[in-house]
Protein backbone atom coordinates (compact mmCIF):
# COMPACT_ATOMS: atom_id res chain seq x y z
CA UNK A 1 0.00 0.00 0.00
CA UNK A 2 1.91 2.96 -1.20
CA UNK A 3 0.76 6.50 -0.87
CA UNK A 4 1.96 8.85 -3.51
CA UNK A 5 3.38 12.21 -2.69
CA UNK A 6 4.34 11.23 0.84
CA UNK A 7 7.72 10.41 2.18
CA UNK A 8 6.56 7.51 4.35
CA UNK A 9 5.83 4.03 3.10
CA UNK A 10 3.75 1.71 5.22
CA UNK A 11 4.06 -2.00 4.65
CA UNK A 12 1.66 -4.42 6.28
CA UNK A 13 2.84 -7.78 7.47
CA UNK A 14 -0.12 -9.89 8.31
CA UNK A 15 -2.05 -11.17 5.29
CA UNK A 16 -5.04 -12.24 7.36
CA UNK A 17 -5.81 -8.63 8.15
CA UNK A 18 -7.18 -8.31 4.63
CA UNK A 19 -9.78 -10.98 5.26
CA UNK A 20 -11.49 -8.96 7.91
CA UNK A 21 -12.95 -10.36 11.05
CA UNK A 22 -16.21 -11.57 9.58
CA UNK A 23 -15.17 -14.39 7.29
CA UNK A 24 -12.23 -15.53 9.38
CA UNK A 25 -14.47 -15.85 12.43
CA UNK A 26 -16.93 -18.06 10.58
CA UNK A 27 -14.11 -20.31 9.39
CA UNK A 28 -12.68 -20.65 12.89
CA UNK A 29 -16.06 -21.21 14.48
CA UNK A 30 -16.69 -24.00 11.99
CA UNK A 31 -13.28 -25.47 12.73
CA UNK A 32 -14.00 -25.33 16.47
CA UNK A 33 -17.36 -27.02 15.98
CA UNK A 34 -15.65 -29.71 13.95
CA UNK A 35 -13.11 -30.34 16.69
CA UNK A 36 -15.89 -30.44 19.24
CA UNK A 37 -17.87 -32.95 17.18
CA UNK A 38 -14.78 -35.15 16.82
CA UNK A 39 -14.21 -35.05 20.57
CA UNK A 40 -17.78 -36.18 21.18
CA UNK A 41 -17.43 -39.13 18.83
CA UNK A 42 -13.87 -40.15 19.68
CA UNK A 43 -13.08 -38.83 23.14
CA UNK A 44 -9.66 -40.42 23.39
CA UNK A 45 -8.20 -38.83 20.31
CA UNK A 46 -6.63 -35.79 21.90
CA UNK A 47 -4.66 -37.56 24.58
CA UNK A 48 -1.24 -37.06 23.01
CA UNK A 49 -1.88 -33.43 22.18
CA UNK A 50 -3.17 -32.79 25.68
CA UNK A 51 -0.06 -34.20 27.31
CA UNK A 52 2.24 -32.22 25.00
CA UNK A 53 0.43 -28.99 25.81
CA UNK A 54 0.47 -29.60 29.55
CA UNK A 55 4.15 -30.62 29.34
CA UNK A 56 5.00 -27.40 27.56
CA UNK A 57 3.14 -25.21 30.03
CA UNK A 58 4.02 -27.07 33.22
CA UNK A 59 7.04 -24.93 34.20
CA UNK A 60 5.02 -21.74 33.84
CA UNK A 61 2.12 -23.21 35.79
CA UNK A 62 4.43 -24.26 38.59
CA UNK A 63 5.74 -20.71 38.80
CA UNK A 64 2.26 -19.18 38.78
CA UNK A 65 0.82 -21.58 41.37
CA UNK A 66 3.68 -20.92 43.79
CA UNK A 67 2.33 -17.62 45.26
CA UNK A 68 -1.09 -19.19 45.84
CA UNK A 69 0.51 -22.12 47.55
CA UNK A 70 2.60 -19.88 49.79
CA UNK A 71 -0.44 -17.84 50.76
CA UNK A 72 -2.45 -20.96 51.56
CA UNK A 73 0.42 -22.38 53.64
CA UNK A 74 0.80 -19.08 55.49
CA UNK A 75 -2.90 -18.94 56.24
CA UNK A 76 -2.80 -22.47 57.54
CA UNK A 77 0.12 -21.80 59.85
CA UNK A 78 -1.42 -18.71 61.41
CA UNK A 79 -3.77 -20.17 63.99
CA UNK A 80 -4.67 -19.04 67.47
CA UNK A 81 -2.98 -20.42 70.55
CA UNK A 82 -6.06 -22.25 71.83
CA UNK A 83 -6.51 -23.98 68.52
CA UNK A 84 -2.88 -25.03 68.59
CA UNK A 85 -3.30 -26.49 72.07
CA UNK A 86 -6.42 -28.41 71.07
CA UNK A 87 -4.68 -29.73 67.99
CA UNK A 88 -1.71 -30.75 70.11
CA UNK A 89 -3.86 -32.75 72.53
CA UNK A 90 -5.66 -34.43 69.68
CA UNK A 91 -2.40 -35.35 67.98
CA UNK A 92 -1.00 -36.84 71.17
CA UNK A 93 -3.98 -39.16 71.72
CA UNK A 94 -3.90 -40.12 68.04
CA UNK A 95 -0.20 -40.87 68.32
CA UNK A 96 -0.74 -43.23 71.26
CA UNK A 97 -3.51 -45.02 69.40
CA UNK A 98 -1.41 -45.33 66.24
CA UNK A 99 1.57 -46.74 68.14
CA UNK A 100 -0.62 -49.54 69.44
CA UNK A 101 -1.83 -50.21 65.91
CA UNK A 102 1.76 -50.19 64.66
CA UNK A 103 2.66 -53.08 66.96
CA UNK A 104 -0.45 -54.98 65.90
CA UNK A 105 0.39 -54.34 62.25
CA UNK A 106 3.93 -55.70 62.64
CA UNK A 107 2.60 -58.83 64.29
CA UNK A 108 -0.04 -59.32 61.60
CA UNK A 109 2.51 -58.79 58.87
CA UNK A 110 4.84 -61.47 60.15
CA UNK A 111 1.91 -63.85 60.64
CA UNK A 112 0.77 -63.05 57.09
CA UNK A 113 4.22 -63.76 55.69
CA UNK A 114 4.49 -67.08 57.43
CA UNK A 115 1.02 -68.11 56.26
CA UNK A 116 1.88 -67.05 52.70
CA UNK A 117 5.04 -69.14 52.83
CA UNK A 118 3.12 -72.09 54.26
CA UNK A 119 0.45 -71.98 51.55
CA UNK A 120 2.99 -71.18 48.82
CA UNK A 121 1.08 -68.07 47.78
CA UNK A 122 2.72 -65.91 45.11
CA UNK A 123 3.42 -62.53 46.74
CA UNK A 124 2.02 -59.32 45.28
CA UNK A 125 4.62 -57.44 43.29
CA UNK A 126 6.35 -54.68 45.17
CA UNK A 127 5.12 -51.19 44.67
CA UNK A 128 6.55 -47.78 45.33
CA UNK A 129 5.14 -44.31 45.66
CA UNK A 130 5.90 -41.26 43.56
CA UNK A 131 5.07 -38.00 45.26
CA UNK A 132 3.95 -35.07 43.15
CA UNK A 133 2.39 -31.69 43.60
CA UNK A 134 -0.93 -30.65 42.11
CA UNK A 135 -0.29 -27.64 39.90
CA UNK A 136 -3.58 -27.18 38.09
CA UNK A 137 -7.17 -28.10 38.59
CA UNK A 138 -9.74 -28.23 35.86
CA UNK A 139 -10.87 -24.62 36.19
CA UNK A 140 -14.56 -25.36 35.74
CA UNK A 141 -17.32 -27.07 37.65
CA UNK A 142 -18.04 -29.81 35.13
CA UNK A 143 -14.77 -31.69 34.85
CA UNK A 144 -13.00 -32.90 37.96
CA UNK A 145 -9.43 -33.48 37.02
CA UNK A 146 -6.06 -32.19 38.09
CA UNK A 147 -2.58 -31.88 36.63
CA UNK A 148 0.35 -33.07 38.71
CA UNK A 149 3.98 -32.21 38.25
CA UNK A 150 5.36 -35.70 37.63
CA UNK A 151 5.41 -37.50 34.32
CA UNK A 152 6.93 -40.34 32.39
CA UNK A 153 10.41 -39.34 33.36
CA UNK A 154 9.38 -40.07 36.98
CA UNK A 155 7.82 -43.36 35.85
CA UNK A 156 4.23 -42.13 36.14
CA UNK A 157 2.16 -44.07 33.63
CA UNK A 158 -1.44 -44.10 32.53
CA UNK A 159 -3.75 -46.06 34.79
CA UNK A 160 -1.86 -45.73 38.06
CA UNK A 161 -3.76 -45.07 41.26
CA UNK A 162 -3.41 -41.69 42.93
CA UNK A 163 -3.60 -41.33 46.71
CA UNK A 164 -3.70 -38.23 48.82
CA UNK A 165 -3.89 -37.89 52.56
CA UNK A 166 -5.92 -40.80 53.79
CA UNK A 167 -7.22 -42.46 50.67
CA UNK A 168 -7.64 -42.81 46.96
CA UNK A 169 -8.46 -39.68 44.98
CA UNK A 170 -8.38 -40.89 41.39
CA UNK A 171 -6.22 -42.32 38.67
CA UNK A 172 -3.84 -41.11 36.01
CA UNK A 173 -5.49 -40.85 32.60
CA UNK A 174 -2.71 -39.24 30.59
CA UNK A 175 0.93 -38.80 31.29
CA UNK A 176 3.38 -36.61 29.41
CA UNK A 177 7.07 -36.23 29.97
CA UNK A 178 6.94 -34.06 33.07
CA UNK A 179 3.25 -33.71 33.86
CA UNK A 180 0.30 -36.04 34.20
CA UNK A 181 -3.45 -35.64 34.37
CA UNK A 182 -5.45 -37.21 37.19
CA UNK A 183 -9.16 -38.00 36.83
CA UNK A 184 -10.61 -37.55 40.31
CA UNK A 185 -13.07 -40.14 41.52
CA UNK A 186 -15.81 -37.54 41.84
CA UNK A 187 -15.83 -36.87 38.09
CA UNK A 188 -18.81 -38.02 36.06
CA UNK A 189 -16.65 -40.23 33.87
CA UNK A 190 -14.82 -41.98 36.68
CA UNK A 191 -15.50 -45.67 37.26
CA UNK A 192 -13.42 -47.58 39.80
CA UNK A 193 -13.73 -51.27 40.71
CA UNK A 194 -14.07 -51.51 44.50
CA UNK A 195 -14.68 -54.06 47.18
CA UNK A 196 -16.90 -53.76 50.24
CA UNK A 197 -14.77 -54.88 53.10
CA UNK A 198 -17.02 -56.94 55.27
CA UNK A 199 -18.98 -58.91 52.71
CA UNK A 200 -16.24 -58.95 49.99
CA UNK A 201 -18.96 -57.81 47.60
CA UNK A 202 -17.68 -56.18 44.43
CA UNK A 203 -19.11 -52.97 43.03
CA UNK A 204 -18.20 -50.05 40.78
CA UNK A 205 -17.66 -46.61 42.27
CA UNK A 206 -18.96 -44.03 39.82
CA UNK A 207 -18.68 -40.31 40.25
CA UNK A 208 -21.59 -37.91 39.97
CA UNK A 209 -19.76 -34.57 39.88
CA UNK A 210 -20.74 -34.08 43.54
CA UNK A 211 -18.70 -34.63 46.69
CA UNK A 212 -19.82 -38.23 47.15
CA UNK A 213 -19.71 -40.84 44.39
CA UNK A 214 -22.18 -43.71 44.34
CA UNK A 215 -21.75 -47.48 44.34
CA UNK A 216 -23.26 -49.07 41.28
CA UNK A 217 -23.90 -52.59 39.97
CA UNK A 218 -24.58 -54.10 43.35
CA UNK A 219 -27.07 -56.99 43.48
CA UNK A 220 -30.54 -55.76 44.36
CA UNK A 221 -30.81 -57.41 47.73
CA UNK A 222 -27.46 -56.33 49.08
CA UNK A 223 -27.69 -54.79 52.50
CA UNK A 224 -24.98 -52.22 53.06
CA UNK A 225 -24.63 -50.61 56.43
CA UNK A 226 -23.46 -47.06 56.79
CA UNK A 227 -19.85 -46.86 57.87
CA UNK A 228 -18.65 -49.92 55.93
CA UNK A 229 -15.15 -49.51 54.56
CA UNK A 230 -14.65 -49.50 50.81
CA UNK A 231 -11.30 -50.50 49.32
CA UNK A 232 -10.07 -51.03 45.78
CA UNK A 233 -10.57 -54.52 44.47
CA UNK A 234 -7.75 -54.60 41.93
CA UNK A 235 -10.10 -55.95 39.26
CA UNK A 236 -8.84 -55.34 35.76
CA UNK A 237 -5.29 -55.53 37.03
CA UNK A 238 -4.67 -51.82 36.95
CA UNK A 239 -4.90 -50.80 40.55
CA UNK A 240 -3.26 -52.24 43.58
CA UNK A 241 -5.91 -54.07 45.59
CA UNK A 242 -6.57 -52.94 49.12
CA UNK A 243 -6.16 -49.18 48.76
CA UNK A 244 -8.56 -47.33 51.08
CA UNK A 245 -11.29 -45.42 49.30
CA UNK A 246 -13.95 -44.31 51.78
CA UNK A 247 -16.90 -45.22 53.95
CA UNK A 248 -20.49 -45.88 52.97
CA UNK A 249 -23.11 -43.23 53.65
CA UNK A 250 -26.70 -44.13 52.85
CA UNK A 251 -28.31 -41.23 51.03
CA UNK A 252 -31.85 -39.94 51.41
CA UNK A 253 -32.81 -41.83 48.29
CA UNK A 254 -31.54 -45.09 49.75
CA UNK A 255 -28.56 -45.38 47.41
CA UNK A 256 -25.16 -46.22 48.86
CA UNK A 257 -22.92 -43.20 48.53
CA UNK A 258 -19.28 -43.25 49.49
CA UNK A 259 -17.65 -40.51 51.51
CA UNK A 260 -14.00 -40.63 50.45
CA UNK A 261 -11.34 -40.74 53.13
CA UNK A 262 -9.30 -38.15 51.29
CA UNK A 263 -10.49 -34.56 51.19
CA UNK A 264 -10.83 -34.30 47.43
CA UNK A 265 -11.65 -30.62 47.34
CA UNK A 266 -8.29 -29.63 48.76
CA UNK A 267 -5.58 -31.89 47.46
CA UNK A 268 -2.17 -30.30 47.18
CA UNK A 269 0.23 -33.25 47.19
CA UNK A 270 -0.46 -36.71 45.87
CA UNK A 271 1.23 -40.08 46.00
CA UNK A 272 1.05 -42.09 42.82
CA UNK A 273 1.23 -45.84 43.28
CA UNK A 274 3.72 -47.38 40.90
CA UNK A 275 2.23 -50.86 40.82
CA UNK A 276 3.43 -52.93 37.90
CA UNK A 277 0.68 -54.07 35.59
CA UNK A 278 -0.13 -57.74 35.20
CA UNK A 279 1.92 -58.85 32.16
CA UNK A 280 -0.88 -61.17 31.06
CA UNK A 281 -3.27 -58.30 30.39
CA UNK A 282 -3.43 -56.86 26.88
CA UNK A 283 -4.88 -53.54 25.82
CA UNK A 284 -8.43 -53.94 24.52
CA UNK A 285 -9.44 -52.34 21.25
CA UNK A 286 -11.39 -49.13 21.68
CA UNK A 287 -13.02 -48.89 18.25
CA UNK A 288 -16.81 -49.12 18.37
CA UNK A 289 -18.29 -51.87 16.24
CA UNK B 1 12.64 -6.33 6.74
CA UNK B 2 12.11 -3.19 8.69
CA UNK B 3 14.01 0.05 8.73
CA UNK B 4 13.51 0.53 12.43
CA UNK B 5 16.68 0.72 14.42
CA UNK B 6 17.44 -2.57 16.18
CA UNK B 7 16.87 -1.04 19.58
CA UNK B 8 13.48 0.28 18.50
CA UNK B 9 12.57 -3.09 17.10
CA UNK B 10 13.48 -4.78 20.34
CA UNK B 11 11.45 -2.20 22.23
CA UNK B 12 8.46 -2.80 19.98
CA UNK B 13 8.80 -6.56 20.28
CA UNK B 14 9.15 -6.51 24.07
CA UNK B 15 6.07 -4.39 24.50
CA UNK B 16 4.02 -6.60 22.24
CA UNK B 17 5.33 -9.68 24.01
CA UNK B 18 4.27 -8.18 27.31
CA UNK B 19 0.72 -7.87 26.10
CA UNK B 20 0.69 -11.41 24.76
CA UNK B 21 2.36 -12.66 27.92
CA UNK B 22 -0.35 -11.09 30.05
CA UNK B 23 -2.99 -12.86 27.95
CA UNK B 24 -1.21 -16.18 28.45
CA UNK B 25 -0.96 -15.50 32.20
CA UNK B 26 -4.72 -14.92 32.27
CA UNK B 27 -5.22 -18.21 30.44
CA UNK B 28 -3.06 -20.05 32.93
CA UNK B 29 -4.78 -18.41 35.89
CA UNK B 30 -7.90 -20.07 34.62
CA UNK B 31 -6.28 -23.45 35.13
CA UNK B 32 -3.70 -23.10 37.87
CA UNK B 33 -4.51 -24.53 41.27
CA UNK B 34 -5.39 -21.84 43.79
CA UNK B 35 -4.80 -24.10 46.78
CA UNK B 36 -8.23 -23.25 48.14
CA UNK B 37 -10.91 -25.87 48.70
CA UNK B 38 -13.34 -26.12 45.80
CA UNK B 39 -11.42 -23.41 43.96
CA UNK B 40 -11.82 -25.15 40.64
CA UNK B 41 -15.59 -25.10 40.83
CA UNK B 42 -16.00 -21.34 41.08
CA UNK B 43 -13.01 -20.09 39.17
CA UNK B 44 -13.68 -16.81 37.33
CA UNK B 45 -13.30 -16.64 33.57
CA UNK B 46 -9.98 -14.82 33.31
CA UNK B 47 -9.37 -15.57 29.66
CA UNK B 48 -12.75 -14.14 28.79
CA UNK B 49 -11.84 -10.89 30.55
CA UNK B 50 -8.66 -10.54 28.52
CA UNK B 51 -10.30 -11.39 25.19
CA UNK B 52 -13.23 -9.06 25.87
CA UNK B 53 -11.00 -6.12 26.80
CA UNK B 54 -8.72 -6.44 23.82
CA UNK B 55 -11.61 -7.08 21.45
CA UNK B 56 -13.04 -3.69 22.36
CA UNK B 57 -9.94 -1.59 22.64
CA UNK B 58 -7.28 -3.20 20.49
CA UNK B 59 -8.49 -6.10 18.35
CA UNK B 60 -5.39 -6.14 16.17
CA UNK B 61 -3.32 -7.84 18.82
CA UNK B 62 -5.70 -10.75 19.13
CA UNK B 63 -6.49 -11.89 15.59
CA UNK B 64 -9.15 -14.55 15.40
CA UNK B 65 -6.76 -17.42 14.78
CA UNK B 66 -4.90 -16.49 17.96
CA UNK B 67 -8.11 -16.60 20.03
CA UNK B 68 -8.88 -19.96 18.46
CA UNK B 69 -5.52 -21.36 19.52
CA UNK B 70 -5.82 -19.86 23.01
CA UNK B 71 -9.25 -21.44 23.44
CA UNK B 72 -7.90 -24.75 22.20
CA UNK B 73 -4.98 -24.66 24.65
CA UNK B 74 -7.34 -23.89 27.49
CA UNK B 75 -9.62 -26.78 26.54
CA UNK B 76 -6.69 -29.15 26.38
CA UNK B 77 -5.40 -28.04 29.78
CA UNK B 78 -8.70 -28.08 31.59
CA UNK B 79 -10.02 -31.40 30.36
CA UNK B 80 -13.00 -30.01 28.48
CA UNK B 81 -13.81 -31.21 24.97
CA UNK B 82 -11.36 -29.45 22.65
CA UNK B 83 -12.98 -26.77 20.58
CA UNK B 84 -15.60 -25.72 23.11
CA UNK B 85 -13.82 -22.72 24.58
CA UNK B 86 -12.43 -21.86 21.13
CA UNK B 87 -15.94 -21.72 19.74
CA UNK B 88 -17.26 -19.59 22.59
CA UNK B 89 -14.28 -17.21 22.57
CA UNK B 90 -14.30 -16.70 18.80
CA UNK B 91 -18.06 -16.17 18.80
CA UNK B 92 -17.90 -13.67 21.66
CA UNK B 93 -14.94 -11.89 20.14
CA UNK B 94 -16.74 -11.49 16.82
CA UNK B 95 -19.84 -10.24 18.61
CA UNK B 96 -17.86 -7.69 20.60
CA UNK B 97 -15.81 -6.56 17.63
CA UNK B 98 -18.93 -5.91 15.64
CA UNK B 99 -20.25 -3.66 18.40
CA UNK B 100 -16.92 -1.91 18.96
CA UNK B 101 -18.16 1.38 17.62
CA UNK B 102 -20.87 1.42 20.23
CA UNK B 103 -18.84 0.09 23.13
CA UNK B 104 -15.73 2.15 22.76
CA UNK B 105 -17.36 5.43 23.53
CA UNK B 106 -19.36 4.21 26.49
CA UNK B 107 -18.66 4.86 30.14
CA UNK B 108 -16.99 2.04 32.02
CA UNK B 109 -20.21 0.77 33.59
CA UNK B 110 -21.67 -0.11 30.20
CA UNK B 111 -18.54 -2.04 29.30
CA UNK B 112 -18.80 -3.82 32.63
CA UNK B 113 -22.43 -4.74 32.04
CA UNK B 114 -21.48 -5.96 28.58
CA UNK B 115 -18.88 -8.21 30.19
CA UNK B 116 -21.38 -9.62 32.66
CA UNK B 117 -23.65 -10.56 29.76
CA UNK B 118 -20.70 -12.25 28.05
CA UNK B 119 -19.81 -14.10 31.24
CA UNK B 120 -23.38 -15.35 31.63
CA UNK B 121 -23.45 -16.42 28.00
CA UNK B 122 -20.16 -18.27 28.50
CA UNK B 123 -21.51 -19.98 31.63
CA UNK B 124 -24.67 -21.11 29.85
CA UNK B 125 -22.86 -22.39 26.77
CA UNK B 126 -20.43 -24.41 28.88
CA UNK B 127 -23.23 -25.81 30.99
CA UNK B 128 -25.33 -26.64 27.94
CA UNK B 129 -22.68 -28.46 25.95
CA UNK B 130 -21.25 -30.34 28.92
CA UNK B 131 -24.73 -31.38 30.05
CA UNK B 132 -25.34 -32.84 26.61
CA UNK B 133 -22.09 -34.73 26.87
CA UNK B 134 -22.28 -35.94 30.47
CA UNK B 135 -25.90 -35.77 31.53
CA UNK B 136 -27.67 -32.91 33.26
CA UNK B 137 -25.45 -31.06 35.71
CA UNK B 138 -26.18 -28.34 38.25
CA UNK B 139 -25.86 -24.90 36.78
CA UNK B 140 -25.21 -23.04 40.04
CA UNK B 141 -21.40 -23.39 40.26
CA UNK B 142 -20.90 -21.87 36.81
CA UNK B 143 -23.30 -19.06 37.59
CA UNK B 144 -21.31 -18.31 40.73
CA UNK B 145 -18.16 -18.35 38.61
CA UNK B 146 -19.78 -15.89 36.20
CA UNK B 147 -20.68 -13.65 39.14
CA UNK B 148 -17.13 -13.79 40.46
CA UNK B 149 -15.79 -12.97 37.00
CA UNK B 150 -18.04 -9.92 36.84
CA UNK B 151 -16.85 -8.79 40.26
CA UNK B 152 -13.20 -9.28 39.34
CA UNK B 153 -13.47 -7.62 35.94
CA UNK B 154 -12.51 -4.11 37.21
CA UNK B 155 -9.28 -5.46 38.69
CA UNK B 156 -8.44 -7.32 35.49
CA UNK B 157 -9.27 -4.34 33.33
CA UNK B 158 -6.98 -2.16 35.45
CA UNK B 159 -4.10 -4.54 34.75
CA UNK B 160 -5.00 -4.68 31.07
CA UNK B 161 -5.28 -0.89 30.94
CA UNK B 162 -1.75 -0.64 32.30
CA UNK B 163 -0.51 -2.99 29.63
CA UNK B 164 -2.50 -1.10 27.02
CA UNK B 165 -0.72 2.11 27.86
CA UNK B 166 2.61 0.39 27.35
CA UNK B 167 1.65 -1.03 23.98
CA UNK B 168 3.35 0.40 20.91
CA UNK B 169 1.20 2.44 18.57
CA UNK B 170 1.13 -0.13 15.81
CA UNK B 171 0.91 -3.90 16.11
CA UNK B 172 2.92 -4.28 12.95
CA UNK B 173 6.36 -2.74 12.71
CA UNK B 174 6.27 0.11 10.26
CA UNK B 175 8.86 0.58 7.63
CA UNK B 176 9.56 4.22 7.81
CA UNK B 177 11.59 6.08 5.24
CA UNK B 178 12.91 9.19 6.80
Amino acid sequence: MKRRGRSKVYVRFSPLQYIGSGQASIIFMLAATLLLAVSFVRPGMYGGLRSSVSDALTPVMIVISEPFRQVAAMMESVTGLSELRAENTQLRTENIRLREWYQTALMLESENQSLHALLNVKPDPLHRFITARVIADSGNAFVKSAIVSAGQKDKVLKGQAVLSGDGLVGRIIESGQNSARVLLLTDVNSRLPVLIEGSRQKAILSGLNTDMPVLKYLPADTDIKAGTRIITSGDGGMFMPGLPVGTVVVGTDGLPYVKPYADISRITHVRIVDYPEDPNLIEGSSSPQ
Amino acid sequence: MSNLLPIEFVNWAMRLLLAQGVIVVFLLLNVVSFSLPHAGDFKPFFLLMAVYYWAIYRPTIIPVYYTFVLGLVMDLLSGMPPGLTSLIMVALQTLVQKSRLFLMGQPYVTVWIGFSIMALANAFCLWFVLSIKNGLMPVTPTLVAALLSTLLFPVASLILLGVHKLLPVSSTPMRTVR
